[in-house]
Protein backbone atom coordinates (compact mmCIF):
# COMPACT_ATOMS: atom_id res chain seq x y z
CA UNK A 1 0.00 0.00 0.00
CA UNK A 2 1.28 3.47 0.57
CA UNK A 3 4.81 3.80 0.75
CA UNK A 4 4.34 5.61 4.35
CA UNK A 5 1.93 3.49 6.27
CA UNK A 6 3.35 0.35 7.15
CA UNK A 7 1.05 -3.15 6.40
CA UNK A 8 1.33 -3.78 9.73
CA UNK A 9 -0.54 -0.60 10.73
CA UNK A 10 -3.06 -1.28 7.80
CA UNK A 11 -3.41 -5.07 9.41
CA UNK A 12 -3.93 -4.11 12.69
CA UNK A 13 -6.44 -1.45 11.46
CA UNK A 14 -8.53 -3.80 8.88
CA UNK A 15 -7.92 -6.72 11.09
CA UNK A 16 -11.02 -6.94 13.18
CA UNK A 17 -12.98 -4.69 10.93
CA UNK A 18 -13.30 -4.75 7.12
CA UNK A 19 -15.91 -5.21 5.06
CA UNK A 20 -14.33 -8.20 3.36
CA UNK A 21 -14.60 -10.09 5.88
CA UNK A 22 -16.66 -13.22 5.93
CA UNK A 23 -17.95 -14.82 9.39
CA UNK A 24 -19.68 -18.20 9.88
CA UNK A 25 -20.67 -20.34 12.50
CA UNK A 26 -19.96 -19.86 16.44
CA UNK A 27 -17.54 -17.26 17.74
CA UNK A 28 -15.64 -20.01 19.38
CA UNK A 29 -14.78 -21.89 16.24
CA UNK A 30 -15.82 -19.41 13.96
CA UNK A 31 -14.77 -19.23 10.18
CA UNK A 32 -13.17 -16.35 9.11
CA UNK A 33 -12.68 -15.68 5.28
CA UNK A 34 -12.09 -12.99 2.95
CA UNK A 35 -13.39 -11.52 0.32
CA UNK A 36 -9.88 -9.08 -0.95
CA UNK A 37 -9.57 -9.99 -4.17
CA UNK A 38 -6.06 -10.34 -3.86
CA UNK A 39 -6.34 -13.15 -1.66
CA UNK A 40 -5.56 -16.36 -2.89
CA UNK A 41 -6.80 -18.82 -0.07
CA UNK A 42 -9.53 -16.59 0.68
CA UNK A 43 -8.18 -17.35 4.21
CA UNK A 44 -8.91 -13.91 6.72
CA UNK A 45 -4.72 -13.82 8.00
CA UNK A 46 -1.99 -11.98 7.72
CA UNK A 47 0.18 -14.12 5.60
CA UNK A 48 -2.91 -14.07 2.56
CA UNK A 49 -3.79 -11.02 2.81
CA UNK A 50 -3.91 -9.32 -0.75
CA UNK A 51 -4.08 -5.96 0.86
CA UNK A 52 -2.43 -5.46 3.55
CA UNK A 53 0.84 -7.48 1.91
CA UNK A 54 3.37 -5.18 0.08
CA UNK A 55 4.10 -8.16 -1.52
CA UNK A 56 2.14 -9.91 -3.41
CA UNK A 57 2.49 -12.11 -6.04
CA UNK A 58 0.48 -13.97 -8.98
CA UNK A 59 -3.00 -13.97 -7.66
CA UNK A 60 -5.12 -16.03 -10.20
CA UNK A 61 -8.91 -14.37 -10.39
CA UNK A 62 -11.11 -15.27 -12.79
CA UNK A 63 -14.91 -14.91 -13.56
CA UNK A 64 -16.89 -17.55 -11.40
CA UNK A 65 -19.88 -15.70 -12.11
CA UNK A 66 -22.68 -17.45 -14.32
CA UNK A 67 -24.71 -14.25 -14.35
CA UNK A 68 -25.25 -13.28 -18.22
CA UNK A 69 -25.18 -10.01 -17.67
CA UNK A 70 -22.92 -7.80 -19.13
CA UNK A 71 -19.78 -6.25 -16.84
CA UNK A 72 -19.86 -2.52 -16.31
CA UNK A 73 -16.17 -2.32 -16.92
CA UNK A 74 -14.18 0.73 -16.72
CA UNK A 75 -12.57 1.30 -20.42
CA UNK A 76 -9.66 3.70 -21.63
CA UNK A 77 -9.72 6.38 -19.40
CA UNK A 78 -12.11 5.61 -16.74
CA UNK A 79 -9.79 2.63 -15.98
CA UNK A 80 -7.43 4.75 -13.72
CA UNK A 81 -8.96 3.71 -11.01
CA UNK A 82 -8.01 0.16 -11.11
CA UNK A 83 -7.52 -0.39 -7.86
CA UNK A 84 -8.40 -2.43 -4.81
CA UNK A 85 -12.26 -1.75 -5.94
CA UNK A 86 -11.84 -2.17 -9.56
CA UNK A 87 -9.98 -5.70 -8.32
CA UNK A 88 -12.53 -6.34 -6.71
CA UNK A 89 -15.48 -6.13 -9.34
CA UNK A 90 -13.21 -8.32 -11.45
CA UNK A 91 -13.78 -11.32 -9.52
CA UNK A 92 -17.13 -11.63 -11.02
CA UNK A 93 -15.53 -11.55 -14.03
CA UNK A 94 -16.70 -13.79 -16.75
CA UNK A 95 -14.93 -12.43 -19.51
CA UNK A 96 -11.64 -10.78 -19.74
CA UNK A 97 -10.82 -7.66 -21.39
CA UNK A 98 -8.46 -7.28 -24.41
CA UNK A 99 -8.44 -4.12 -26.15
CA UNK A 100 -12.02 -3.50 -25.48
CA UNK A 101 -13.15 -7.29 -26.25
CA UNK A 102 -14.43 -9.74 -23.39
CA UNK A 103 -13.10 -12.90 -23.70
CA UNK A 104 -14.90 -16.19 -22.40
CA UNK A 105 -13.65 -17.28 -19.03
CA UNK A 106 -9.56 -16.67 -19.09
CA UNK A 107 -7.56 -16.70 -15.83
CA UNK A 108 -6.60 -13.69 -14.84
CA UNK A 109 -3.65 -13.28 -12.87
CA UNK A 110 -3.29 -9.92 -11.31
CA UNK A 111 0.79 -8.73 -9.68
CA UNK A 112 0.96 -5.89 -7.10
CA UNK A 113 3.97 -3.64 -8.05
CA UNK A 114 6.67 -1.88 -6.21
CA UNK A 115 4.48 -0.35 -3.32
CA UNK A 116 7.24 2.12 -2.44
CA UNK A 117 6.57 3.02 -6.23
CA UNK A 118 2.95 2.41 -6.86
CA UNK A 119 1.42 2.77 -3.22
CA UNK A 120 -0.46 5.75 -3.76
CA UNK A 121 -1.53 4.89 -7.22
CA UNK A 122 -3.80 2.36 -7.13
CA UNK A 123 -4.67 3.01 -10.93
CA UNK A 124 -0.84 1.60 -11.83
CA UNK A 125 -0.58 -0.58 -8.60
CA UNK A 126 -1.82 -3.64 -10.00
CA UNK A 127 -0.51 -5.59 -13.21
CA UNK A 128 -3.10 -7.78 -14.58
CA UNK A 129 -2.28 -10.79 -17.30
CA UNK A 130 -5.00 -12.98 -19.05
CA UNK A 131 -4.14 -16.35 -19.90
CA UNK A 132 -6.20 -17.95 -22.06
CA UNK A 133 -8.26 -20.85 -21.04
CA UNK A 134 -6.82 -22.61 -24.11
CA UNK A 135 -3.27 -22.38 -22.48
CA UNK A 136 -2.51 -25.88 -21.90
CA UNK A 137 -1.77 -27.00 -18.88
CA UNK A 138 1.34 -29.31 -20.23
CA UNK A 139 3.98 -28.80 -18.78
CA UNK A 140 2.90 -26.11 -16.33
CA UNK A 141 2.88 -23.35 -18.98
CA UNK A 142 0.33 -21.45 -16.95
CA UNK A 143 1.88 -22.34 -13.88
CA UNK A 144 5.26 -21.21 -15.21
CA UNK A 145 3.88 -18.33 -16.33
CA UNK A 146 2.36 -17.45 -12.89
CA UNK A 147 5.68 -18.30 -11.28
CA UNK A 148 7.93 -16.51 -13.44
CA UNK A 149 6.67 -12.40 -13.63
CA UNK A 150 10.37 -10.80 -13.72
CA UNK A 151 8.95 -8.87 -16.63
CA UNK A 152 6.19 -7.35 -14.85
CA UNK A 153 7.98 -5.35 -12.96
CA UNK A 154 7.15 -6.92 -9.75
CA UNK A 155 9.13 -6.40 -7.00
CA UNK A 156 9.11 -10.26 -5.99
CA UNK A 157 11.46 -12.62 -6.08
CA UNK A 158 10.75 -15.28 -8.71
CA UNK A 159 12.27 -18.37 -9.94
CA UNK A 160 12.98 -18.58 -13.35
CA UNK A 161 12.58 -22.92 -13.58
CA UNK A 162 9.19 -24.74 -12.84
CA UNK A 163 8.82 -24.41 -8.85
CA UNK A 164 8.93 -28.27 -8.20
CA UNK A 165 10.57 -29.01 -5.00
CA UNK A 166 12.35 -32.53 -3.62
CA UNK A 167 8.69 -34.53 -3.83
CA UNK A 168 8.61 -32.78 -7.06
CA UNK A 169 5.04 -30.75 -5.72
CA UNK A 170 4.63 -27.27 -5.86
CA UNK A 171 6.17 -25.56 -2.96
CA UNK A 172 6.31 -22.50 -1.19
CA UNK A 173 10.40 -22.46 -0.97
CA UNK A 174 11.44 -20.88 -4.61
CA UNK A 175 10.77 -16.74 -3.69
CA UNK A 176 7.44 -16.08 -3.16
CA UNK A 177 5.87 -17.72 -0.34
CA UNK A 178 2.70 -18.10 -1.62
CA UNK A 179 3.40 -19.92 -4.99
CA UNK A 180 2.27 -22.56 -3.92
CA UNK A 181 -1.14 -21.41 -3.05
CA UNK A 182 -1.32 -18.93 -6.46
CA UNK A 183 -0.75 -22.20 -8.91
CA UNK A 184 -3.23 -23.95 -6.33
CA UNK A 185 -5.62 -21.62 -7.14
CA UNK A 186 -4.80 -21.01 -10.78
CA UNK A 187 -5.58 -24.96 -10.66
CA UNK A 188 -9.01 -24.84 -9.45
CA UNK A 189 -9.97 -21.94 -11.57
CA UNK A 190 -9.46 -23.85 -14.65
CA UNK A 191 -10.37 -27.14 -13.18
CA UNK A 192 -14.38 -24.82 -12.53
CA UNK A 193 -13.83 -24.12 -16.48
CA UNK A 194 -14.41 -27.53 -17.59
CA UNK A 195 -17.82 -28.44 -18.51
CA UNK A 196 -19.74 -29.72 -15.48
CA UNK A 197 -20.39 -33.62 -15.54
CA UNK A 198 -24.53 -33.80 -15.24
CA UNK A 199 -26.08 -35.84 -12.49
CA UNK A 200 -26.56 -39.44 -12.65
CA UNK A 201 -30.15 -40.25 -12.14
CA UNK A 202 -30.76 -42.03 -8.92
CA UNK A 203 -31.26 -45.72 -9.11
CA UNK A 204 -33.59 -46.54 -6.55
CA UNK A 205 -34.07 -50.11 -4.01
CA UNK A 206 -36.32 -51.77 -2.64
CA UNK A 207 -39.72 -50.51 -2.33
CA UNK A 208 -39.34 -47.68 -4.26
CA UNK A 209 -37.47 -49.37 -6.98
CA UNK A 210 -40.65 -52.07 -7.21
CA UNK A 211 -43.01 -48.82 -7.24
CA UNK A 212 -40.60 -47.24 -9.65
CA UNK A 213 -41.39 -50.47 -12.08
CA UNK A 214 -44.34 -50.35 -11.65
CA UNK A 215 -45.10 -47.50 -13.00
CA UNK A 216 -43.21 -47.84 -16.09
CA UNK A 217 -45.45 -51.21 -16.70
CA UNK A 218 -48.77 -49.06 -15.86
CA UNK A 219 -47.38 -46.21 -18.29
CA UNK A 220 -46.51 -49.11 -20.99
CA UNK B 1 -19.05 -33.01 -5.61
CA UNK B 2 -15.52 -32.87 -4.31
CA UNK B 3 -15.30 -35.31 -2.03
CA UNK B 4 -13.70 -34.30 1.76
CA UNK B 5 -10.54 -34.48 2.42
CA UNK B 6 -9.04 -37.60 4.18
CA UNK B 7 -9.63 -37.22 8.09
CA UNK B 8 -9.45 -39.15 11.24
CA UNK B 9 -12.45 -41.43 11.96
CA UNK B 10 -15.21 -38.82 13.55
CA UNK B 11 -15.86 -40.17 17.31
CA UNK B 12 -18.83 -39.41 19.35
CA UNK B 13 -18.02 -39.97 22.87
CA UNK B 14 -21.54 -39.46 23.81
CA UNK B 15 -25.16 -39.70 21.53
CA UNK B 16 -27.53 -39.81 24.27
CA UNK B 17 -28.77 -36.43 25.88
CA UNK B 18 -27.83 -34.78 29.11
CA UNK B 19 -31.23 -34.93 30.58
CA UNK B 20 -31.98 -32.92 34.14
CA UNK B 21 -31.45 -34.54 37.52
CA UNK B 22 -34.91 -35.89 38.58
CA UNK B 23 -37.09 -34.83 34.92
CA UNK B 24 -37.76 -38.24 34.98
CA UNK B 25 -39.75 -37.85 38.32
CA UNK B 26 -41.35 -34.68 38.57
CA UNK B 27 -43.69 -33.46 35.40
CA UNK B 28 -42.80 -29.52 36.26
CA UNK B 29 -38.80 -30.11 36.05
CA UNK B 30 -38.29 -30.82 32.16
CA UNK B 31 -35.42 -32.61 30.54
CA UNK B 32 -33.34 -29.66 29.65
CA UNK B 33 -29.87 -29.87 31.84
CA UNK B 34 -29.26 -27.62 34.46
CA UNK B 35 -26.31 -27.68 36.89
CA UNK B 36 -27.66 -29.58 40.30
CA UNK B 37 -26.58 -27.05 43.23
CA UNK B 38 -27.30 -28.92 46.07
CA UNK B 39 -24.94 -29.41 49.24
CA UNK B 40 -26.48 -32.66 49.48
CA UNK B 41 -27.04 -33.23 46.02
CA UNK B 42 -26.04 -36.79 44.70
CA UNK B 43 -25.88 -36.56 41.21
CA UNK B 44 -23.20 -33.46 42.14
CA UNK B 45 -21.46 -35.63 44.51
CA UNK B 46 -20.80 -38.34 41.79
CA UNK B 47 -22.37 -41.07 43.45
CA UNK B 48 -22.64 -44.49 42.16
CA UNK B 49 -25.56 -45.31 39.76
CA UNK B 50 -26.44 -41.60 39.25
CA UNK B 51 -26.92 -39.97 36.26
CA UNK B 52 -23.49 -38.36 34.60
CA UNK B 53 -23.12 -34.90 34.45
CA UNK B 54 -21.62 -33.07 30.64
CA UNK B 55 -18.49 -32.18 31.13
CA UNK B 56 -15.32 -31.17 28.73
CA UNK B 57 -14.31 -34.60 28.46
CA UNK B 58 -17.45 -35.62 26.69
CA UNK B 59 -16.42 -32.86 23.91
CA UNK B 60 -15.09 -34.07 19.89
CA UNK B 61 -11.32 -34.34 18.79
CA UNK B 62 -10.94 -30.29 17.66
CA UNK B 63 -9.93 -32.07 14.44
CA UNK B 64 -13.45 -33.57 13.67
CA UNK B 65 -15.51 -30.77 15.94
CA UNK B 66 -18.24 -29.60 13.59
CA UNK B 67 -17.63 -31.99 11.33
CA UNK B 68 -20.56 -33.58 9.38
CA UNK B 69 -20.81 -37.40 8.76
CA UNK B 70 -19.46 -36.38 4.98
CA UNK B 71 -16.19 -34.93 6.34
CA UNK B 72 -17.22 -31.74 5.47
CA UNK B 73 -17.66 -28.54 7.75
CA UNK B 74 -21.03 -26.33 6.83
CA UNK B 75 -20.72 -23.04 5.70
CA UNK B 76 -23.58 -20.92 5.43
CA UNK B 77 -24.38 -19.51 1.54
CA UNK B 78 -26.52 -16.88 0.59
CA UNK B 79 -25.38 -15.96 -2.54
CA UNK B 80 -22.87 -16.82 -5.52
CA UNK B 81 -20.59 -14.50 -4.55
CA UNK B 82 -20.08 -15.97 -1.38
CA UNK B 83 -19.46 -19.23 -3.32
CA UNK B 84 -16.39 -18.16 -4.57
CA UNK B 85 -14.92 -17.72 -1.25
CA UNK B 86 -15.13 -21.47 -1.33
CA UNK B 87 -13.21 -21.69 -4.60
CA UNK B 88 -9.51 -23.23 -2.56
CA UNK B 89 -11.88 -25.21 -0.09
CA UNK B 90 -13.98 -27.85 -1.52
CA UNK B 91 -11.36 -30.90 -1.05
CA UNK B 92 -7.79 -31.58 -0.25
CA UNK B 93 -5.68 -28.54 0.66
CA UNK B 94 -3.82 -28.03 3.86
CA UNK B 95 -5.88 -25.36 4.98
CA UNK B 96 -8.01 -25.21 8.19
CA UNK B 97 -11.50 -25.06 6.66
CA UNK B 98 -10.34 -27.46 3.41
CA UNK B 99 -13.43 -29.21 3.54
CA UNK B 100 -16.30 -27.74 3.52
CA UNK B 101 -20.38 -28.36 2.57
CA UNK B 102 -22.25 -25.90 2.30
CA UNK B 103 -26.14 -24.89 3.15
CA UNK B 104 -28.18 -22.46 1.53
CA UNK B 105 -29.79 -19.62 3.80
CA UNK B 106 -33.67 -20.46 4.26
CA UNK B 107 -34.68 -17.16 2.91
CA UNK B 108 -33.10 -17.51 0.04
CA UNK B 109 -35.36 -17.76 -3.13
CA UNK B 110 -35.54 -20.72 -5.41
CA UNK B 111 -34.78 -19.04 -8.49
CA UNK B 112 -31.28 -18.07 -6.66
CA UNK B 113 -30.44 -21.35 -4.95
CA UNK B 114 -31.23 -22.71 -8.48
CA UNK B 115 -28.40 -20.15 -9.53
CA UNK B 116 -26.17 -20.90 -6.32
CA UNK B 117 -26.08 -24.85 -6.93
CA UNK B 118 -25.29 -24.50 -10.38
CA UNK B 119 -22.44 -22.66 -9.41
CA UNK B 120 -21.51 -24.96 -6.01
CA UNK B 121 -21.47 -27.81 -9.20
CA UNK B 122 -18.70 -26.04 -11.04
CA UNK B 123 -16.58 -24.93 -8.12
CA UNK B 124 -17.20 -29.02 -7.09
CA UNK B 125 -18.45 -27.56 -3.86
CA UNK B 126 -20.84 -30.07 -2.09
CA UNK B 127 -24.48 -28.45 -1.40
CA UNK B 128 -26.11 -29.92 1.79
CA UNK B 129 -29.56 -28.71 1.01
CA UNK B 130 -30.03 -29.03 -2.75
CA UNK B 131 -33.17 -29.69 -2.57
CA UNK B 132 -34.61 -27.35 -0.54
CA UNK B 133 -37.42 -25.45 -2.34
CA UNK B 134 -35.81 -26.33 -5.63
CA UNK B 135 -37.89 -29.18 -5.72
CA UNK B 136 -41.62 -28.11 -5.06
CA UNK B 137 -43.26 -29.67 -7.59
CA UNK B 138 -41.94 -33.50 -6.59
Amino acid sequence: MSSNVSSDLIWAITRNNSSYIVKRGPVKDQIVFTKEPLSLTNQHTRKHSGLVNEKVGPTAITCLSNSQTDLSIPTGRRRSSWGERKCCSYVGLKERQYRGHLLMGDVIVITKRNAGKHGNKPASLCNRTAFSKHKSNRNGKLYRALTNRRDQGSTLRSPVQLPRGPTGRFTEMWGYRLFGAAVARASAIKRSQKPVKATPESKPRGVKAKKAAEERASSD
Amino acid sequence: MAAARKHIPIVKKRTKRFNRHQSDRYKTVKAAWRKPKGIDNRVRRRFKGQAVMPSIGFGSNKKTRHMMPSGHKAFLVQNTSDLDLLLMHNKTYAAEYESSGIRIGHAVSSRKRIEIIAKAKTLGVKVTNPKGRVTTDA
